[in-house]
């Protein structure tokens, strides 16, 4: 698969990627010149996760802004969670801020109290 | 300030109830919602110190306004002295040395609805959907205890 080739954004029915995102995937069969990280994004809006596909040199922002979108949002400023609850720099590319493939991520807002 | 029908929340919160249930399970938190009372309470323990922290949302008016979020007692309706009150920690957090959980989402934020509320330059809790800038965003029960837990994390502790 030439994965130059695959756009960003929710991985759905019919997404060429779709049907390996049912399987656990062997993180040392990926391709370290892969330049797409797959996550799997929680919003607090429903109940259920939707996949992800962005580039690894894209940032937090930019992709937590279009995962919430697709989730519904407008307005904000959205970021991820990891499991181990560590709110991530929007500013950061998804790769510096060590986000792996097939990852379980939650949207979160970095907005702040006064 | 808007009147809306009882109907017209509880609608509201039928659809926001399946996501805000599914992220209170994911972390941790337990949730109920008197639906006849129109109130959600929502019951955790504080990251740093353990200690029980209990936050109800009284949904009257809801959508139409935010909802009245309160820090209480836990096991109880009484709202939270500073023995039970989130200390900030983070220097823009939403938990408010006026006992107050400072938001566009609470309308306990507003001075025109009380007066511990920090803002007045925020008009009236009417337009709390369509506050910008930088400030804490959730337009819906989810996001709102997401918002919650996350600034919690910024907490050292109780005031007090």
């Amino acid at each position: 698969m030439v994965t130059e080739d695959l756009i960003v954004g929710v991985i759905e029915v019919g997404d060429v990627e779709y049907e390996l995102l049912i399987v656990e995937v062997d993180e040392g069969k990926v391709p370290h010149d892969d330049p797409f990280v797959r996550v799997k994004v929680f919003s607090p809006r429903v109940p259920d996760a939707k996949w992800f596909r962005f580039r690894k040199d894209q940032t937090v922002g930019s992709a937590a802004e279009h995962a919430a979108r697709e989730f519904g949002y407008e307005g904000g400023s959205p970021t991820f969670e990891t499991p181990d609850k560590s709110v991530l720099d929007r500013a950061s590319t998804l790769e510096a801020a060590g986000v792996r493939n097939h990852e379980t991520l939650e949207l979160v807002d970095a907005g702040t109290g006064v | 300030m808007t009147l809306l029908p009882p109907s017209a929340s509880r609608a509201s919160i039928e659809s926001e109830w399946p996501g805000a249930l599914a992220w209170a399970t994911r972390h941790g938190w337990s949730l109920s919602l008197a639906a006849s009372d129109l109130k959600m309470r929502a019951v955790t323990f504080h990251p740093a110190g353990g200690q029980p922290l209990e936050f109800t949302a009284e949904l009257d008016g809801y959508r139409a306004l935010p909802p009245v979020w309160r820090v209480v007692g836990p096991g109880t309706d009484i709202e939270a002295d500073r023995a039970n009150f989130p200390s900030p920690g983070a220097s823009a957090s939403i938990f408010h040395p006026n006992l107050v959980l400072c938001a566009p989402w609470n309308r306990l934020a507003y001075k025109s609805v009380d007066p511990r509320g920090p803002h007045e330059d925020w008009g009236g809790p009417e337009g709390w959907l369509t506050q910008g800038g930088t400030n804490t965003f959730a337009h819906t029960l989810g996001e709102m205890l997401s918002a919650i837990d996350v600034f919690l994390r910024h907490s050292p502790g109780m005031l007090e």
